[in-house]
């Protein structure tokens, strides 16, 4: 309790506060943009909390992180671009929603399950913390895989439409992930002798290429008038209270979806929103709709990606282990600071813990009022007419891919995604598959190979432990079961056919 | 839109996803992994992979020849869409040896114009403020540089006439 109070009495203090502000609102900003990432947002703050105190680069450091998640919901919904890759999701439903002129209640959804995600991943991380530790180190190989093929079942879910396409696309998506460097062994592989591909296909040239450039070509294919267009204008609205706790379901179970996959290390925000999402697809009463512009859609995305920022800090703090790269940039800023993370840490630095719990609900709290600012601001910047919205917009992912790696090929790569994806769309593929099997890919062939090199080449170990064992039959019950819903509604198409 | 009476999307795609695999094949099936245990071999899971994306895409094709459903093709003003996909390989490839702000000066007014839009005031303006203000925003804010020629280059240039 003393450890409390002395973390409340350093959040008033107003150079915290304002630092706190000051972090979310720049988190945001560099989230929004894509390209940019919660992992460059920390490490360009990191010189600065060399001459910083620990408290105040905490609180820089904790706003940037959340900031930066909840900020690549924005581009996602506006511009069909998610800012950052754990926005991925967002885009399947939260575009759809802008296109059909609902784009202000798409961010009022996204702020929202941002700031539940956020909430409800902070009271985990403080009630729960070193217990969630000890669940996440039960996940071996053979877990994670079980895990990576749960989440691939979500694929049947996202290709309603034509199933068979969505299974090609997801392939696409898993081969372009077996590009580069084996995982296990190192041997360099489907490289086409270009030394460039030697270390694989950077994800966010993929995604960007995949999803915005794909739809800058489609946009300007559209032909319509450059002044007709009436996407683009919109501001921020909240959804009404009613409706939002007539979604709790979704809240819940996605903001424990993403608690839980942020304590698996090396697991990240990405997937927890593909895995949340797919869950919301194959649960939500408004199922039907996803893909289409579904709120449930942008709310299990954004509550998972958010609610992974708390879950996440869970092995880092308590084990020293970082959940993802943003979190292990996190853990060398604290050792920067001379805090060792591990076990010994809520002892030896419980103010400082309980600092860190705070500083993370009021970043999470603060995301709802600066939100509804920056995204009213951000929709004022996207109202140019479309030709020069469309050239903006190519600037900017030029400028934004190139700027992750400095690397004039990742626009290449961009470049070839953008016409893959353009064909995809032309040819009614689905474009969520391949993003799906690509992230999953390469969890499920190292975790595929180290189980397989564990139990000297027995298959058999797969299904020999508890956890693996629950998440194979969730996934054959929902296969089942998405094969008879399948099979109901063309009875049913059926039968209607005959009746007409 | 044009009504047409075989699933053409379906045969293009099948033939596309063959098209790939056999791509794929060379890079998948070099010899010099044969004997190597199933779990440390680096090809399992792309060969396993290829082999479905292949059967995948012989389905696709199968189902596109065999089935008499028609479909629409949605138009698509394909000239603007190759001017804008040229544009953009063109500065994707200027990008970096030409520099961010000379391509973003040629860019910009080209995409415009190619696009259909002939305000010169706001082409000029835009493109005018544009490339600077990222480049600042990005050298100054973020310590990213973009390649080439900036704002840097510029005012030491003036300062030192």
């Amino acid at each position: 309790m003393d450890a409390f109070l002395h973390a409340l009495g350093a959040l008033a203090d107003p150079l915290i506060l304002l630092i706190l502000l000051g972090g979310t609102a720049a988190g945001i900003l560099i989230g929004a943009m894509p390209g940019l990432g919660s992992v460059l947002a920390i490490t360009l703050a990191l010189p600065l909390t060399f001459v910083m105190g620990p408290e105040p680069s905490i609180a820089l450091l904790l706003g940037l992180y959340a900031g930066s998640v909840y900020g690549g919901s924005l581009s996602a919904i506006l511009i069909n671009t998610p800012g950052t890759p754990q926005a991925a999701a967002t885009v399947l439903d939260g575009y759809p929603m802008m296109r059909q002129g609902k784009g202000d209640v798409a961010l009022g959804w996204a702020t929202v399950a941002s700031t539940v995600g956020g909430v409800f991943s902070v009271a985990v991380l403080i009630v729960a913390a070193p217990m969630l530790a000890r669940l996440g180190l039960e996940f071996g190989p053979v877990e994670y895989f079980a895990l990576g093929i749960f989440a691939l079942t979500c694929v049947v879910s996202v290709s309603r439409d034509d199933l068979a396409k969505g299974l090609l696309a997801c392939l696409l998506g898993l081969l372009a992930a077996t590009i580069g460097q084996d995982p296990l062994t190192g041997d360099v592989r489907l490289h086409f002798g270009n030394f460039n591909l030697m270390a694989g296909i950077a994800l966010v040239p993929f995604l960007v290429g995949l999803f915005a450039l794909s739809e800058v070509f489609w946009r300007v294919g559209e032909d319509v008038h450059p002044d007709d267009r009436p996407i683009g204008k919109t501001g921020f609205r909240l959804p009404p209270l009613r409706d939002m706790l007539s979604r709790w379901r979704v809240f819940g179970k996605s903001a424990t979806i993403g608690t839980l996959i942020g304590t698996l290390p090396g697991v990240g925000a990405t997937a927890s929103s593909m895995v949340s999402y797919a869950e919301a697809r194959r649960s939500s009463p408004n199922r039907a709709n996803f893909g289409k512009g579904e709120p449930d859609g942008v709310i299990a995305s954004e509550t998972a990606n958010n609610a992974v920022t708390g879950g996440a800090l869970v092995p880092t703090l308590a084990l020293g282990i970082p959940g993802d790269p943003i979190t292990a940039v996190m853990l060398g800023a604290l050792i920067i600071q001379g805090i060792t993370p591990g076990p010994r840490l809520f002892v030896e630095n419980g103010d400082l813990m309980a600092f860190i719990f705070l500083a993370l609900l009021i970043v999470n709290l603060l995301l709802l009022g600066l939100g509804a600012i920056m995204c009213v601001l951000f929709a004022r910047a996207i109202r140019a007419p479309e030709p020069v919205l469309m050239g903006l917009i190519l600037v900017l992912l030029a400028i934004g891919t190139f700027s992750v790696n400095n690397n004039g090929f990742d626009l290449m790569v961009m470049l070839l995604a953008g016409l893959v994806g353009f064909g995809m769309r032309l040819l009614r593929f689905p474009l969520a598959p391949v993003v799906i099997g690509f992230v999953l890919g390469p969890m499920i062939e190292q975790s595929l190979r180290q189980g397989l090199l564990i139990s000297r080449g027995d298959p058999v170990v797969f299904f020999s432990k508890p956890i693996a064992l629950f998440f194979f039959v969730a996934s054959a019950l929902f296969l089942l079961w998405s094969g008879w819903r399948h099979w109901n509604e063309r009875r049913d198409t059926r039968t209607e056919e005959t009746d007409a | 839109m044009g009504a047409v009476q075989r699933d053409h999307e379906s045969i293009i795609g099948g033939v596309a996803v063959l098209g790939l695999s056999a791509l794929l094949y060379s890079q998948v099936m070099p010899g010099q992994f044969d004997g190597v245990a199933l779990a440390r071999n680096p090809m399992t899971v792309p060969r396993f992979l290829l082999a479905l994306f292949a059967l995948g895409g012989a389905y696709l094709l199968v189902r596109g020849l065999v089935s008499r459903a028609g479909t629409t093709w949605p138009a698509v003003a394909w000239r603007k869409v190759l001017a804008i996909a040229v544009l953009a390989a063109a500065y994707f490839w200027a990008f970096d040896p030409i520099g961010f702000i000379p391509a973003t000066l040629v860019l910009l007014p080209l995409a415009f114009l190619s696009l259909g839009y002939r305000n010169p005031l706001v082409i000029a303006a835009v493109t005018l403020i544009t490339a600077p203000l990222l480049w600042y925003v990005f050298a100054e804010g973020f310590s990213i540089r973009p390649p080439g020629f900036g704002m840097d280059d510029l005012l030491r240039a003036l300062g030192g006439m």
